[in-house]
């Protein structure tokens, strides 16, 4: 049924699906193209895993792997303009690595500050990104005008990102 | 430190980057931002990860989501997170990677909804095998938005329009619903049958509009958009597109047919018509199985829908035709049994004598060539790998499946299943093995449930498996991956049996096209008659 590789594999990537994906997904731009280029990383990951030294941490050799697959995916989209520069998403990988500890602490306390969000904003939230209702049609449904419903999202993002920074800012103390 | 100003520059510029809204200006911007100072790009990787742990937590919370309109998608997110587990099937991803890139081109979104009762729109009547290339399932009943592409990679659907046209498109194929009576084919193969009242139903490709005048034709578009039209009832109109300025049209009737294509001289060039281009239907096949709990994850089976000589019947599990194992010879692989928690019967109950959908005698040994001869059953080294099955009374050859194997697999395995080969107890002259790459149901089928947990018992040494029992297991490895179970239906005719023919049993091996081997969870013969359902 499933061999030793792709066991220790999978048990890898259920245990740091969650960051990989970020990490891809910082560098792309959307969840869309984060998914493909992650496919296409656990796939290289699959092939070299018996390079893996399994006294090390994961991560930092499987970002290695997701950076190659990232640049791989910019090559493929380049007809199309890419928001990021190549120059840019190189120093955005250089600092996810050294900031990784830090980002994982801020996801750490987001359930805490998510929860501290009015049912409106929670669905506005949900609707938004999680349905992908189109921005237009949801604000048509909220009341609101397009324009204001991107601001109130905005609101949501800024929010949540003083909330981050107080509780981990207290942990400090 | 960020001053205000650049955080909220900042900010906006993320949030315009996320809603995909960045104008090339902004693009600039954010770069410069970017590459001037380490504390925007800690800003923008904080913003990155708060999104993605955004929607993560938006699609856990129990907020009500605002009402969607139909040309809303309501599973678009969830599906998109949960593609997401793909990431841990290598196996699956292997052959992802292997389709072909449309990544620049494909609409974000999704065509498929689940609502059932909009009599005015274009539903999906049957899906075979379905897969696109978004990894949408796509399933009988749902409707398809308008004006969105749908890549079907293989498999095949019959779509139903409001005005009763009927389209049976095959993967791998790129097209679009644009309105009630029209349907834009990219690439592809599909046929339409018009019956009377929808006359005027059309199909557009690169190089034509096609025109129903009740009828059944056929449309073949290949990459580079040339269109065969093959009529095989009533009448059609073709607009070559090429001249379409000058008011071209070709009458088409029964029997004719023509290429349509850049090059192609005025009103078409004549290709040879073969009728064999025109589906009527979707392939006989499993169309869906049941479990007693109406619920997912499936544990017991309770009935099997099989579509036989185009027609749909019902089976319940107690009238499937069971088994007994004679023979099981698995390779250097130990997992050889997927059972229930505290069972201690024989292992070979868990396939012969149970409905549990989530036990079986599993990882057989296979073989890349399938068997020219009788498989060796005698339990010892010279032994065939797979394994051999009586069935408790013949299964009688009829058209269509005659078998229904069910297994289990996980997303980090083949998507379409594990491949085997299937042949006679007994070989004749007549008779030959027959390989299974592809199930019915597959993983990326709507129609494929979860199963229950389940435990993997295994021996250390070489007792013949089909004499054990479960409670002699040296010890057990719990699957820590959610499982599926998908199927297929054989049919015995593959293997040179002929209509009517009696089938005392058979012998499968793995194929041996990877590292997984088969996880057969349920086999049963079929009847010999049944009574037609909905």
């Amino acid at each position: 049924m499933q061999n030793e590789r792709s066991e220790t594999l999978a048990r890898l990537l259920t245990q740091h699906h969650q960051s990989l994906f970020r990490y891809v997904h910082a560098l792309v731009g959307n969840p869309d193209d984060a998914n493909d280029v992650l496919q296409e990383t656990s796939v290289a990951l699959f092939r070299k895993l018996d390079q893996f030294d399994a006294g090390l941490p994961f991560l930092p050799w499987a970002y290695r792997f997701a950076y190659i697959e990232v640049l791989k995916w910019r090559e493929r989209a380049k007809k199309i303009p890419l928001p990021l520069d190549n120059d840019v998403v190189e120093l955005l990988a250089r600092d996810r690595d050294r900031q990784d500890g830090l980002l994982a602490q801020r996801i750490r306390v987001l359930p805490e500050c998510f929860g501290l969000l009015p049912q409106r904003d929670l669905t506005a939230i949900r609707s938004r990104y999680f349905d992908q209702i189109h921005a237009d049609e949801l604000a048509q449904k909220l009341g609101l005008s397009r324009r204001t419903l991107f601001r109130e999202i905005g609101r949501i993002r800024r929010v949540l990102m003083d909330c981050i920074e107080t509780k981990l800012a207290a942990e400090d103390f | 430190m960020l001053t205000d100003q650049t955080r909220s520059s900042l900010d906006k510029l993320v949030a315009d980057l996320i809603d995909q809204q960045l104008e090339p200006a902004d693009r600039e911007q954010l770069n410069f931002l970017l590459r001037d100072s380490d504390a925007c790009r800690q800003r923008f990787n904080a913003l990155m990860d708060l999104q993605v742990g955004m929607i993560e937590l938006a699609g856990q919370s129990d907020a009500p989501t605002v009402e969607l309109s139909r040309n809303s998608n309501p599973t678009f997110g969830r599906q998109s997170w949960l593609l997401w587990s793909v990431i841990a099937s290598a196996a699956a991803l292997l052959i992802a990677v292997g389709l072909s890139r449309f990544t620049s081109d494909i609409s974000s979104s999704i065509a498929v909804s689940t609502d059932q009762h909009d009599t005015g729109s274009v539903r999906i009547a049957q899906a075979s095998a379905a897969e696109t290339f978004d990894s949408v399932a796509m399933a009988a009943g749902q409707t398809l938005t308008l004006n969105h592409e749908t890549i079907l990679t293989s498999g095949m659907v019959q779509l139903v329009f409001p005005n009763g046209a009927e389209v049976v498109i095959e993967g791998p194929s790129v097209f679009t619903v644009v309105t009630a009576d029209r349907l834009s084919m990219t690439t592809g193969r599909c046929s339409v049958y018009a019956p009377e009242g929808a006359e005027g139903f059309r199909v557009d490709t690169p190089q034509a509009h096609v025109i129903d005048l009740g009828t059944r034709f056929s449309i073949d578009v290949d990459e580079v958009g040339q269109t065969d039209v093959q009529v095989i009832e009533g009448l059609a109109q073709v607009q070559p597109l090429a001249t379409s300025d000058k008011g071209e049209q070709v009458l088409l009737k029964d029997g004719q047919a023509r290429r349509f294509g850049k090059r192609n001289e005025v009103g078409g060039e004549s290709i040879e018509f073969e009728s064999a281009s025109y589906r009527t239907g979707l392939p006989d096949r499993i169309v869906r199985y049941a479990g007693v709990d109406p619920s997912p994850p499936v544990s017991l089976l309770a009935s099997v829908t099989v579509q036989r000589g185009g027609e749909m019947l019902q089976y319940d599990a107690g009238e499937l035709i069971g088994i007994e194992v004679i023979h099981f010879m698995a390779d250097e692989n130990r997992l050889n049994v997927a059972a229930v928690a505290d069972d201690d019967g024989l292992a070979r109950a868990t396939l012969e004598s149970d409905r549990n959908l989530a036990t079986g005698l599993i990882n057989p040994g296979g073989s890349i060539t399938p068997l020219v001869a009788d498989p060796i059953m005698s339990g010892t080294g010279g032994s065939t790998p797979g394994f051999g099955f009586r069935f408790k009374t013949p299964v009688i050859n009829r058209v269509g499946p005659d078998v229904v194997l069910l297994e289990l697999q996980s997303k980090l395995h083949a998507v379409g299943g594990d491949g085997f080969h299937v042949s006679p107890l007994r070989f004749s002259p007549d008779l030959r093995s027959h390989t299974i790459k592809r199930y019915d149901i597959t993983m990326r089928s709507a129609e494929a449930l979860p199963a229950v947990a389940f435990q993997l018992p295994f021996f250390t040494d070489d007792q013949p498996l089909l004499s054990r029992r479960l409670s002699d297991a040296a010890r057990i490895q719990i699957p820590n991956l959610q499982f599926y179970v998908l199927a297929v239906g054989i049919d015995l005719t593959d293997l040179g049996y002929k209509m009517a023919d009696a089938v005392e049993g058979l012998f499968m091996q793995d194929d041996l096209d990877d590292d997984q081997r088969m996880d057969p969870v349920f086999i049963g013969g079929l009847p010999d008659m049944k009574e037609t359902v909905q």
